[in-house]
């Protein structure tokens, strides 16, 4: 894979924070991800892999390097512009699926389309499809907080998905999960992803790394 | 256009967000609606006190005196009772002036003009206490005279609309109206210039005459003296006891307030106080927005991360926070409008005052509630537009 075609292309970016105490958070590193393939970001407890994952997410920006995504600098961009592009490109998946409890299934989807021309009724047939693809069309209207984890998670799924996001960022999404509950998430993301989304996914579940296209392993905010 | 509909999508979220924690908005809003409800209370009342005020400096200005009475019989008032009261010194005139009934068809027997008027039936001391002066034809004495029982006086405005009114510098003709299948020949013409404009356009006859041919026992049965300005009050009380010893005529003080507006001052510093009070409440309620919200805000600190990372612009979870206490002080608004509203009217009640309420009061406590809540909302709004969007993603 050449820098040219890649859809992610990260050079020499790192973080190194300065409260309370100047620490170095992420060693300077390379990585390329093309567009509609997977990455698996792996390694032990504190490495520095959400981290990565939230610089590549652009919620925070590195302190060095540079960061082109699909060919335009992402360095140097107001935090407006930065949410305008979240808001654009990128679904995020989090270990917690921060569900409005109160809220339903499908409440709760829509809070992940953040364009606010879009009409209430493509709203809606959007959030029912992304509800269908993840297995709960039947659960659109429950509470949130009436749902089991496996389901919340996918309803957080859902909401990631319901933007068409270019690129779906998880991070341990199986973590809070038992096994068979979690391996489910995990095929679920790799299914919607097949469709042509770019899916990074922070785990240290080894099946992952079998389903991935690339394996990130970070140890010590390096690229092991 | 677009705009708009965001507005509405942002307004709905806000509005379910409010509803996720009814009681915290309950508590939110309870400081504004005590607010709102205390200041638009005390305004009303302010008013309604001012109203009573210029009732009682009208009193002491005006120059007649008005009993009403139910109950009365069919041949009136005791004249020897009258007579007590037009031997008070500060009295000049007194009589009957009632208004028998509010609407009665007339027409000229010959003509086919027709309106509907009041009938008054009123006796030489009434029409003279009321200022009412007879500009043609029979004097007031003629309302006395037991012979004629089918005349009646007309007012300067309807004889002219029935044709009735004598042609300049000429005398008053021979004419004839039918009140209610009744005809009366026309005895003179009657103009008031004084407090009674609607003698103008009024028929006047004799109580005599009335009981035996409109009938009925009339609708506002009043007496009318005329008085030395100052003494109105002390006259009214005075007649009210003489002209009803026993009670059976169930008098009560009519007299009007004179349209002179006294003590504005006074009235305007009673609502500058219940401004001032309601404004200081406001202030109150608008801190317990500011620290609801707040709370609100803590307590959301994931979802509202969650709606930053997910790319919504500070912007717009600002707005989204603000727009939640615009609506939490829209709703405390209205319904501490309606709840002072109400207090306000049962004071009145209370005190049997009659409720004055300036129009545009609603509109500006109400505004007043939502402005409050919105700068409450400022800091709660603010501190949700600096979450980080890392938030999500580390908690
Ligand atoms: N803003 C920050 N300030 C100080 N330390 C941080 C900050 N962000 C992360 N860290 C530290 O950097 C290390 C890596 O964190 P993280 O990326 O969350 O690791 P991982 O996701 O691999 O468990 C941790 O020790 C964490 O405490
Ligand atoms: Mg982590």
């Amino acid at each position: 894979m050449t820098g040219g075609t890649a859809l992610i292309q990260l050079r020499g970016v790192g973080l190194e924070v300065l409260a309370p105490a100047p620490t170095r958070i992420l060693h300077p590193l390379d990585l390329d991800v093309a567009a509609g393939t997977s990455v698996t970001i792996t390694g032990p407890s504190g490495a520095g892999k959400t981290t990565l994952a939230s610089i590549i997410g652009a919620l925070q920006p590195p302190s060095e390097g540079t960061y082109q995504f699909a060919g335009s600098e992402m360095m140097g961009r107001s935090k407006r512009d930065l949410a305008a592009f979240r808001s654009q490109h990128l679904g995020f998946v989090f270990q917690h699926s921060h569900l409005i409890e109160e809220r339903s299934s499908i409440a709760n989807v829509a809070l992940g389309i953040t364009d606010p021309t879009m009409s209430r009724m493509d709203r809606d047939q959007r959030c029912q499809h992304v509800l269908d693809l993840v297995g709960l069309a039947s659960l659109a209207n429950r509470r949130a907080a009436d749902l089991s984890g496996g389901e919340r998670h996918r309803v957080a799924i859902a909401r990631a998905l319901a933007k068409s996001p270019s690129v779906l960022i998880a991070d341990e999404p199986t973590a809070a999960l038992d096994q068979p509950t979690g391996q489910a998430i995990l095929d679920l993301l790799a299914q919607v992803t097949a469709r042509g989304a770019t899916l990074i996914v922070v785990t240290h579940d080894v099946r992952a790394a079998e389903m991935a296209d690339q394996v990130v392993s970070i140890v010590d905010g390096r690229r092991a | 256009m677009m705009w708009r509909w965001s507005f509405w999508v942002l307004a709905a979220d806000a509005a379910a967000s409010l509803l996720r924690r009814p009681w915290h908005a309950v508590g939110m809003m309870s400081g504004i609606m005590l607010g709102v409800a205390s200041a638009s209370a005390a305004i009303v009342i302010a008013d309604t006190q001012q109203g009573q005020i210029d009732l009682r400096f009208d009193l002491q200005r005006s120059d007649h005196v008005v009993v009403q009475a139910e109950n009365v019989p069919r041949d009136g008032f005791s004249a020897d009772q009258l007579r007590l009261v037009a031997g008070l010194e500060p009295v000049s005139s007194v009589g009957e002036f009632s208004n028998w009934s509010d609407g009665e068809p007339v027409t000229r027997s010959i003509a086919s003009t027709i309106a509907t008027v009041p009938v008054i039936v009123a006796d030489r001391g009434g029409l003279e206490a009321s200022g009412t002066e007879v500009i043609h034809g029979a004097s007031a004495d003629a309302l006395g005279d037991p012979g004629r029982t089918a005349i009646a006086w007309v007012g300067r405005e309807l004889a002219d609309d029935l044709g009735v009114a004598p042609a300049d510098g000429q005398a008053l003709t021979d004419s004839q109206i039918v009140v209610r299948g009744h005809a009366y020949s026309v005895a003179g013409i009657v103009a008031n210039d004084g407090g009674f404009g609607y003698v103008e356009n009024s028929v006047i006859l004799s109580r005599p005459v009335a009981v035996s041919t409109v009938g009925g026992t009339g609708q506002n049965v009043r007496v009318v003296a005329h008085v030395r300005p100052g003494s109105a009050a002390a006259v009214a009380g005075y007649a009210v006891r003489t002209l009803d010893p026993s009670g059976d005529l169930t008098l009560m003080d009519k007299t009007p307030a004179d349209g002179e507006k006294l003590l504005k001052d006074v009235g305007g510093d009673l609502r500058r106080v219940g401004a001032a009070l309601g404004g200081f409440v406001g202030l109150v309620g608008m801190i317990a927005i500011a620290n609801t919200l707040m709370m609100s805000v803590h307590h959301r600190l994931r979802e509202l991360g969650l709606r930053s990372a997910m790319g919504w612009s500070r912007r717009r979870i600002g707005l989204l926070v603000l727009t939640e206490s615009g609506i939490a002080g829209l709703v405390a608004g209205v319904l501490g409008t309606a709840v002072g509203l109400a207090c306000a009217a049962a004071w009145c009640w209370l005190h049997g005052w009659t409720l004055i309420m300036p129009a545009v009061l609603p509109c500006v406590v109400i505004g007043g509630g939502v402005a409050a809540s919105l700068v409450g909302g400022l800091l709660p709004a603010w501190r949700a537009a600096s979450i980080s969007p890392l938030t999500a993603m580390r908690s």
